[in-house]
């Protein structure tokens, strides 16, 4: 197909990053600049030292030139922080809520603009590990309770749904199979008829 | 017994799979099986034969189904060999379609491995792609899926390949050479192979 095989079913990393790339962001540019027409939106005109919204990835790439600085989330403070990882403590059965794109968003800001943090970068590097893990040992748990009807992701982001789905998408596509089959086999003992299966 | 050689080609495709060339195409393997199908072809016709000449004579009824039987299962055994075979040829043709997709010219040893019909399948439909890629000519459907991150990007070359003359310029591409360029210019050279991303 004209589409590899790797990316029919999932995501790649990458893929995510674009799609993070996407979500707008505050910035406090360093210069006076007009706007101009993009074709995924308006640049707005920025004006020094003036709060303006744009993409991303739009933000990192005036910031890579100098000629902004990006206005760092509010969920991307030690604080903020601290208090998710203590949640995610405190509630083993539950994800806390979390921006859908935390993981790309972080990343790439703690790569393009770390001078721009508040609180010390690595703190809140270490901070975004913690968590992760934690959340991933969650994910982990969560697998045991696999079943053939649904399954309950809240709060779980783009990133983290995207590494479990290949495995989680065919468990229960099999467990689906295996349901019904045995369903099949009580509805169709009375006529008993041939069927080919697909 | 009838199936067994399908099983063998069906084998085969299994290991085309995880193969990243195409092996020899099966062709006494596919003959033999086709030559199982016709015998069984025969057969039926002549079971079906017996039972209409018979169907005027009072036959008993246990004969009936026996034959009835008979005719049944020859009919299985021929559809168990269509579907291996078809199975097989899908899977190979979706190789072919994949090496298609890919852009990169394909190797005389490839083309070798491949049957009379599917060398055919494989001219028609390129041609049926590059005439696809005509009615939109803007973007380019082959290029890399990856989504772009850097509009300029680094860029060694690995192979000498000359002077290559992209849409926007002359690169005189020697050996172990590094540029500094658009992204967009030079991503058929590292489709290819000749130039490495940094």
């Amino acid at each position: 197909m004209s589409l590899p095989a790797k990316l029919q079913q999932n995501f790649t990393p990458q893929e995510i990053n674009f799609l993070a790339e996407q979500e707008p962001i505050t910035i406090l540019p360093r210069y006076t600049m007009n706007g101009t027409q993009l074709i995924s939106g308006r640049l707005p005109n920025l004006k020094a030292l003036s709060r303006k919204t744009t993409p991303l990835w739009l933000s990192v790439l005036l910031k890579n030139q100098d000629k902004c600085n990006i206005v760092i989330p509010d969920w991307l403070t030690t604080e903020y922080l601290k208090s998710k990882y203590a949640e995610e403590l405190n509630n083993p059965t539950h994800f806390s809520k979390l921006p859908w794109h935390w993981l790309p968003i972080s990343k790439k800001l703690l790569d393009a603009a770390s001078d721009d943090f508040i609180d010390p970068p690595h703190e809140i590097r270490s901070l975004i590990q913690d968590i992760r893990e934690v959340r991933l040992v969650k994910a982990r748990k969560g697998i045991r309770e696999l079943n053939e009807v649904y399954i309950q992701l809240d709060g779980l982001s783009l990133m983290e749904i995207n590494e479990i789905r290949p495995f989680i998408v065919t468990v229960m596509d099999q467990l689906r199979k295996v349901h019904d089959s045995v369903k099949e086999r009580g509805d169709s003992a009375n006529t008993g008829q041939y069927e080919e299966d697909e | 017994m009838y199936g067994d050689l399908a099983h063998k080609l069906v084998l085969d495709a299994k290991r085309t799979q995880t193969l990243d060339k195409l092996p020899l195409y099966q062709d006494t393997l596919v003959r033999s099986i086709v030559r199982e199908t016709r015998d069984l072809q025969k057969e039926a016709d002549y079971l079906t034969l017996r039972q209409q000449t018979q169907q005027s004579q009072v036959g008993s009824q246990d004969d009936d189904k026996v034959k009835q039987g008979q005719l049944f299962v020859t009919h299985i055994c021929m559809r168990r060999n269509k579907r291996c075979l078809l199975a097989y040829q899908r899977l190979r043709s979706t190789r072919l379609d994949e090496l298609v997709w890919s852009n990169v010219e394909i190797p005389k040893s490839q083309l070798d491995n491949l049957s009379h019909n599917e060398q055919d399948y494989l001219r028609k439909y390129s041609e049926l792609v590059s005439e696809f890629k005509g009615s939109l000519s803007e973007i380019d459907l082959s290029g890399s899926l990856e989504p772009p991150s850097n509009v300029f990007i680094d860029v060694r070359v690995l192979k000498d390949a000359g002077e290559i003359q992209t849409e926007y310029g002359v690169f005189n591409l020697t050996k172990d050479s590094q540029f500094f360029v658009r992204q967009a210019d030079v991503e058929r050279l590292i489709q290819q192979g000749y130039l490495k991303k940094l």
